[in-house]
């Protein structure tokens, strides 16, 4: 799995339900990204992937991390 | 001198609350916020403040254009301001004192008002002020006190209370560039006529009986030009401050980013929003228990009894047709204040537009199949992540969209998943 996807993941994984749906959505409006359209096979990409990781951490309120 | 009054006029057959051309609907704090910040998120590659500001400066400067064309003995810039000033507290938006205001522009401080207050409430304090709305009223009556341009001034939110302020402050002075500010679409493309063409679920309630009492009810701006009711800050706000913002968002996040349903969830997701607080709210109220719960045999003559109380807020008529108690439900809406926007400042659609709509029919069915409202739950953050963190909780997908051409909007409510 891609790291784009494993981030996408992380941020998800902060919630259930809806509610994690809607944390995606609000990180993917921040960054400007639709990330439905990211899945396992995209391709890693470090400025999109510090875009995302700079929008959870606003939106969350503390960083996400991966492996 | 008698203080002026904004009558705001009932156009019963389109369901819709109008003062001097621009149709008015309610709106709570949570709902007023949600959907400010929604915009502000992408506000690093969006012009969000411009578009917040201006949306103000649309609608206020087209009802204040009418109105002072309907009493045209009101000249005196000043008795213009104190208009404006009167029916910005009469609206629930807090105090504004304009009086005293010179043409070259100047200084206004306010104790409160309703974005300011609700913010520092919901969420805290925050870096940047808040109050855009509130510039772009000022900019708009200031603008036609002194017979200019709606663009002639500009206003920039100097303190805010959400920046940990003991008041507002607000910087008016002449914008050399005078932009060009688009006109307010007033009603819109409305509809002919709602009131005898729907059908809706069997119940034993008096609909209409409801939607006329609460009509009646006297929601406007106390002493600190608030509307405090149940349970929320209620505004009696813009339709089309609402829908300038969302669809101009909609619209410059397209531009940015090449994807028009970026921001659809969250838009949806405010509607959500306000049913949980404000439709919650009701259905905990005295008001609620005195008029509806006495006709109420099931839990289904509560969502009647909502629908009823919903077709008294200016929101157009809304009609559930169908309804699987705790499964589904099917919810019509003829003329939704969305579409009639819409369908007045771009024309035919190619997506569902009406999210309030969306997200509220899913609130109601959240409010009484996956929470039970009738046990007068708190209604707080910690409630609503509880419903929406569940595997049950509903959600609204729009299938009919006057905006896309269909004769009357339609939203499906199932489970998320």
């Amino acid at each position: 799995m891609g790291r784009l996807k494993k981030i996408i993941d992380a941020i998800a994984a902060e919630s259930k339900g809806a509610q994690a749906k809607l944390i995606v959505a609000r990180v993917g409006l921040k960054a400007g990204v639709n990330l439905s359209k990211i899945d396992e096979s995209t391709p890693d990409d470090p400025v999109l992937e510090e875009k995302l990781l700079k929008a959870a951490h606003a939106i969350l309120g503390k960083p996400i991390t991966i492996n | 001198m008698t203080p002026f009054k904004a009558e705001i006029t009932l156009h019963e057959q389109e369901g819709l609350a109008v003062l001097y051309g621009e149709p008015m609907i309610f709106h709570c704090n949570h709902y007023n916020l949600f959907l400010q910040r929604t915009i502000e998120d992408a506000g690093s590659y969006i012009p969000a403040a411009e578009i917040l500001t201006r949306g103000g400066v649309v609608c206020t400067y087209g009802m204040l254009h009418r109105l002072f064309e309907t009493h045209p003995h009101i000249r005196d810039p000043q008795h213009r301001l104190r208009v404006a000033s009167t029916i910005y507290g009469q609206l629930g938006f807090g105090t504004l004192d304009l009086s005293g205001l010179p043409e070259n522009g100047g200084t206004v401080v306010t104790p409160l008002t309703h974005y300011s207050l609700g913010w520092k409430e919901k969420w805290g304090v925050r870096e940047q002020p808040v109050d855009y709305f509130t510039c772009g009223f000022i900019q708009a009556a200031m603008a036609i006190a002194y017979y200019k341009t709606p663009g002639f001034y500009r206003v920039a939110q100097e303190k805010c209370l959400s920046m940990g302020h003991s008041q507002n402050e607000f910087n008016v002075a002449i914008d050399p560039e005078m932009p060009y500010v688009p006109v307010s679409v007033g009603t819109g493309v409305t509809i002919r006529d709602a009131t005898s063409r729907r059908k809706g679920i069997p119940t034993q309630v008096d609909e209409a009986g409801i939607t006329n009492a609460v009509r009646g009810i006297p929601l406007e701006g106390n002493a600190d030009g608030l509307i405090p009711a149940f349970g929320v800050y209620l505004t009696r706000h813009f339709a089309n401050y609402y829908n300038y913002i969302t669809y101009e968002a909609a619209r410059a996040i397209t531009n940015a980013t090449g994807e028009p349903e970026l921001a659809r969830d969250l838009f949806v997701e405010a509607g959500h929003v306000c049913a949980v607080y404000t439709f919650g709210g009701i259905m905990e109220s005295d008001e609620w228990y005195g008029l509806v719960v006495p006709q109420c045999q099931t839990r289904e003559d509560w969502i009647s009894g909502m629908m009823a109380v919903v077709n008294a807020l200016g929101w157009g008529y809304w009609t559930v047709t169908e309804l699987d108690p705790g499964k589904r439900m099917v919810l019509r809406v003829d003329g939704d204040y969305e579409s009639n926007s819409y369908l007045a400042m771009y024309g035919k659609s190619t997506r569902p537009v009406s999210y309030l709509v969306t997200g509220g029919a899913a609130g109601v069915m959240n409010l009484l199949y996956c929470e039970d409202i009738t046990t007068k739950p708190v209604l707080n953050d910690d409630f609503y992540d509880h419903l929406r963190r569940r595997d049950d909780t509903f959600w609204g997908v729009q299938v009919k969209c006057r905006a896309m051409g269909d004769d009357w909007c339609e939203v499906e409510v199932t489970p998320h998943s």
